[in-house]
């Protein structure tokens, strides 16, 4: 404590090259916190998951439909307490390419028995049951548009263009976990948009679906029970895959690796940058300091008096980067969100400042052993000599 | 005879520059007795700057022997020599050195945060030191806002701080214009005779010298 006095006026020595050094640095940890906060976004832990829970989709392929009539083969199934299914719609809302929200349509009768990770009050599971257009949307989505209950959206899909349904708001469904809170999403009834595409695309599309979500017990029989429903539809011309959701949530996640991948390697290669930023400052500090380091030593001062005057001023530089940093995260996330909306369930992770923490040390020693090198390795002689 | 506080038996040094032996000092055989004030002349080159250094401890004898202070210095470790040299050395330089952004106070207190006293204790110390140079008034003031000569006085006041054994000045006047170098003399010689305080001083200087008790002449790493 008794040199903090003299690192701290050290460090701002050069005030305008300590000031950019320390922006440098904000900004770098600013873009690492935004970047690892999009990768908690590809995570997801067992906890979030519903014991049992399985996904079947077409064998071929994820984008071909199911017979709607797997579902009552399937809730015969040995083990299949419960059995429901669900549409992808779409994403996009209006003429607006900014403007879009995803939309599903769910079974009404039985998503509730199984999707126990979503919250619907009894009432709004009531009011979408006995509506036949009735639309239960996202918090965040009722928030973002000004929706209410009662209000008539007409939406359309990506898949059928031509389509162009009108529904009704009927209530709100929220995600339990905390990480998908933010999501702007709306689900219709399975029955009223399999009737509308039965009409409006093609007459066998009512009686097809996108997925079938089913629920196994007991849950630790969830493989095998999934290899029975397989086994049910071999050989048919509709041949299903069934997966565990983690498999599938994996397999999601799995698409987008080699994005998962360059932002991680982007996120490591921040903290290089962010480490050359401080040691280019920290290498200038050694060059103009060897004749006060030399003084020093006349002075007195040891080895260990010069590791901790270089390594404070370093860290001390580094932490004030860090501080401001770390500020910026939250608001780069809003103004990130608000650029990119696609990604609108990104949000603050504290566990970005644990990255951050002991990232920022490692640099501020690392940062500050050229200088530390250079004032214990030349003599008081050599370094008494030198002109600054 | 007064103790000897600084005694050199045969001491050489010599230094090697691109695998070529230079040597500077030849044998030097010196007694300066405590309380002595010492000038040690010569021309450029002559050597009696690496004398002081071998004596301030910052740099090493190539052979012979040197005492400074009861120690033989050669034999201590790299660490023994830094806690030896807070403890016994003051070492005033030609162009002060003192820290720019610290006020004459912190810089001053600069040796006394390598020792166990209280920050109490530290500011009791700087004050007498920064009294004792005429500066008491001026402890707040940064280098840049003080003169040459109260420069080398901040630089003084550092150096007897804590009231080293043996005061070492390498041309304290060296870099400055006439009357300051005789108010720093003056300071020296007053230094010397009423705390008694041994001082070697390097400098080329014959108006310095003259504060100075004993001269001696050192001519191509011979002393005269």
């Amino acid at each position: 404590m008794k040199f903090l006095n003299l690192i701290v006026k050290n460090a701002f020595r050069h005030k305008l090259r300590t000031i950019l050094t320390i922006l440098g640095l904000a900004i770098t940890i600013m873009a690492f916190g935004i970047v690892r906060n999009i990768l908690e976004v590809f995570s997801f832990s067992e906890s979030d998951l519903i014991p049992g829970h399985l996904i079947t989709t077409h064998k071929t392929s994820q984008m071909q439909f199911l017979p709607y009539s797997h579902i009552e083969k399937m809730r015969q199934v040995e083990g299949v307490k419960a059995a429901t299914y669900g549409f992808f719609i779409g994403f996009r809302y209006g003429d607006d390419p900014e403007e879009f929200f995803m939309r599903m349509a769910i079974d009404q009768d039985n998503f509730y028995k199984i999707r126990t990770d979503w919250e619907v009050s009894e009432e709004d599971i009531e009011d979408f049951k006995n509506t036949t257009n009735g639309a239960l949307i996202t918090p965040h989505l009722k928030l973002k548009n000004g929706w209410e209950e009662g209000d008539v959206v007409t939406i359309g899909s990506d898949y059928f263009e031509t389509l162009s349904l009108e529904v009704e708001i009927v209530g709100t469904l929220a995600f339990k976990r905390e990480e998908n809170q933010q999501l702007d999403m709306m689900f219709i009834r399975g029955d009223y948009f399999r009737r509308a595409i039965g009409q409006e695309v093609s007459p066998e599309l009512e009686h097809q679906v996108g997925w079938i979500e089913l629920l196994a017990d007991p849950p630790d029989d969830a493989a095998e029970i999934a290899a029975r429903v397989d086994s049910l539809f071999m050989n048919s011309d509709m041949e299903t895959s069934t997966k565990p959701v983690n498999a599938y949530a994996t397999a999601q996640i799995d698409r987008f690796r080699t994005i998962i991948t360059a932002l991680k390697v982007s996120s490591y290669l921040m903290i290089g940058v962010i480490l050359l930023v401080l040691i280019n400052t920290m290498s200038m500090v050694a060059r103009e300091r060897i004749n006060e380091n030399a003084v020093l030593k006349t002075l007195g001062f040891r080895a260990r008096h010069l590791i901790t005057l270089n390594f404070g001023e370093s860290l001390f530089v580094a932490i004030l980067g860090a501080i401001l940093g770390a500020a910026l995260i939250w608001p780069g996330i809003i103004l990130f969100k608000a650029l990119m909306p696609f990604l609108g369930q990104v949000k603050f992770e504290w566990i970005t400042l644990a990255w951050v923490g002991p990232a920022l040390v490692i640099v501020g020693i690392l940062a500050s052993l050229v200088p530390v090198i250079k004032a214990v390795r030349t003599s008081i002689v050599d370094g008494l000599r030198t002109v600054e | 005879m007064a103790e000897s506080i600084v005694q050199t038996r045969n001491l050489y040094k010599e230094y090697i520059r691109d695998d070529m032996r230079i040597p500077v000092l030849y044998d030097i055989n010196l007694d300066v007795p405590k309380g002595e004030f010492l000038a040690l002349m010569g021309p450029s080159g002559s050597g009696k700057t690496t004398l002081l250094n071998l004596i301030a401890g910052i740099d090493r004898p190539t052979r012979g022997d040197l005492s400074v202070a009861g120690e033989s210095v050669a034999a201590l470790t790299e660490g023994q020599l830094a806690h030896w040299r807070a403890t016994h050395i003051g070492f005033i330089f030609q162009f002060y050195n003192l820290i720019p952004v610290l006020t004459a106070f912190d810089n001053v207190e600069l040796p006394l945060l390598l020792t166990k006293l209280s920050g109490y204790e530290r500011r009791k110390h700087v004050e007498a030191a920064l009294a004792i140079v005429g500066l008491a008034d001026r402890m707040n003031h940064y280098p840049r806002q003080l003169s040459g000569g109260q420069e080398q006085r901040v630089a003084i006041a550092r150096a007897i701080v804590t009231d080293p054994s043996i005061l070492l000045a390498d041309e304290p006047t060296g870099d400055l214009d006439r009357q300051s170098a005789e108010s720093i003399m003056t300071l020296m010689s007053r230094l010397n005779s009423e705390f008694n305080m041994t001082i070697i001083m390097v400098t080329h200087d014959p108006r310095a010298a003259d504060a100075a008790k004993v001269v001696r002449h050192l001519d191509k790493g011979e002393l005269t």
